[in-house]
């Protein structure tokens, strides 16, 4: 068993006995660092294709598979004035290799010169969707897994660079916009190309019942790697709306996004949404999830990704302080496509490495997942 | 029966134990409403830094209930959203009404809750929470 395997399952042990508040450790009287985590176990009834997450390389058959959803986040916060602060965070999760892969997630300086406004330069999450920056942290998020049909859209998820954001009060809450520059790195069924030229726009109001959130992320891509010599870049573009509803014992989120490409649409568009309801009854949230996605033109050769929706019923349990044990069941069509979640053989003669051989079935997904925090 | 009775009446009893929770800031500050303080403490409004008593006062579990609707899990779930994405760093814990007055009456910037029968002269009461 892989050393970082072993890494989180005793990290999770340990917080069944440390449940004190968020146990974060303080380093003197400027530093802070904390830690989350997922033990995850995935199983699926089907032995012909992988259930992945991400466009992980590998995953869960009939054979249970933790390196699904597992996975250890361990973050250093310094704070040298009231204006400059530091955060650096790294994280152990199942990448394109196939064992679990510790990488510097993030890496950032910020500075808040006045109340509101805040410039941060280094390593960010590129915000594609509405929760990209917890996206990896399970006890963030009521779901065991963000619906692959949205959050298996994005291939750019990292910005090298810098953002710039105000926030100010608006009506019953606050609106933030945030514009961002860099570059990132495009990373899909085992191909790398350079992403230079990202820069976006997002906007986002919180209330104290409701959230909403607009954003627009474009970059230029290296063809290269695809195959396309030249020196080429193809404009891809990634647009989302996202709400999220929660007051009193009723919760509910919803998201639509759209991938464009300026040259080879025909590979990369497709738009994707999900619904998600839940109703608390003290420290249980039974919920539900719809997601779909869907390529713009219907099965040519070589699309990033398939079509598919995904049923999926679960139950968060904050079972203790700073743990939530999760359940969750996904019923996944990919509607005789490779859809989107599935690691599954390249076609014998491929016209392109990105083409994958359909899922011929259904296939029902169970997970159980312990999320932490400390 | 009886003993479950009993039990839910103690836990009531416990619940009820403090007269009212006092949510205290420093008397040079400026005076804050219900909706102000909710979003302090759900890390949405970063004019003051919040205060927190210990998760073993029973205080604080009615406090996060009565001031922003929302059970410890909730509200820890929120602040883990803000922690890891680097926004926003937790409440600071302190262990007793004593250090929260302290350290209110010391920072124009710290707002704490205390025990209502705690307050004294050193902080302003912007909020009480029968």
């Amino acid at each position: 068993m892989n050393h970082c395997v072993k890494a989180v399952l005793a990290a999770s042990a340990l917080i069944h006995t440390a449940t004190p508040a968020f146990a974060a450790v303080e380093l003197g009287e400027h530093a802070m660092l904390s830690a989350f985590g997922t033990t995850g176990l995935v199983v699926t009834d089907n032995d012909d294709v992988e259930y992945v997450r991400d466009g992980q390389p590998s995953g869960a058959t009939t054979d249970p598979e933790f390196k699904v959803d597992t996975n250890l986040g361990v973050q250093l916060n310094v704070n040298a004035t009231d204006w400059l602060s530091g955060t650096v965070q790294l994280l152990t999760q199942q990448r394109s290799e196939m064992n679990l892969d510790t990488e510097v997630e993030w890496a950032f300086l910020a500075v808040e010169p006045l109340d509101g406004l805040r410039l941060r330069a280094g390593r960010t999450a590129l915000p594609m969707f509405m929760i990209s920056d917890t996206r990896n942290v399970g006890y963030a998020n009521n779901w065991v897994r963000p619906p692959d049909e949205v959050y298996g859209m994005a291939l750019l998820h990292r910005l090298d660079g810098i953002d710039l954001s105000y926030r100010w009060s608006l009506g019953a809450g606050s609106l933030t916009l945030t514009a961002l520059a860099g570059e990132s790195e495009m990373n899909t069924s085992g191909i790398e190309a350079e992403a230079k030229d990202v820069r976006g726009l997002t906007a986002r109001w919180e209330g104290q019942v409701l959230t909403l959130r607009a954003g627009h992320v474009e970059s230029e891509v290296e063809l290269e790697p695809f195959g396309i010599p030249g020196g080429a870049t193809d404009d891809y573009s990634f647009s989302n709306v996202g709400v999220i509803f929660d007051r009193d014992n009723l919760v509910a989120q919803a998201e639509y996004v759209q991938r464009r490409a300026e040259d080879y649409g025909q590979f990369a568009d497709a738009d994707g949404w999900y619904v998600m309801g839940g109703y608390r009854i003290g420290d249980v949230l039974p919920y539900a999830i719809y997601s779909r996605t869907e390529p713009e033109e219907k099965s040519p050769a070589g699309q990033m990704s398939g079509e598919q929706s995904t049923i999926a019923a679960g139950l968060r349990w904050d079972a203790f302080s700073a743990v939530a044990i999760k359940f969750q069941l996904d019923y996944v069509d990919t509607h005789g496509t490779p859809g989107i979640s599935f690691a599954t053989p390249p076609l014998a003669q491929p016209l392109s490495v990105l083409d994958k051989a359909p899922v011929l079935d259904d296939v029902v997904v169970a997970s159980v997942a312990i999320d932490f925090v400390f | 029966m009886k003993r479950i009775m009993l039990l839910i009446a103690s836990a009531l009893l416990a619940a009820n134990a403090h007269a009212g929770i006092a949510v205290v800031v420093n008397p040079a500050a400026a005076d804050l409403t219900s909706d102000q303080v909710a979003a302090i403490y759900l890390g949405k409004d970063k004019s003051f830094s919040p205060l927190d008593l210990p998760a073993s006062d029973a205080i604080r579990a009615d406090f996060y209930q009565k001031a922003t609707g929302r059970s410890l899990s909730q509200v820890k779930a929120t602040w883990s959203r803000l922690m890891f994405s680097g926004k926003a760093q937790p409440p600071e814990e302190l262990p007793d009404a004593a250090s929260v007055k302290q350290a209110v009456a010391g920072d124009a910037k710290a707002i704490g809750y205390i025990d209502a029968a705690a307050v004294d002269g050193s902080v302003k009461v912007v909020l009480t929470l029968d």
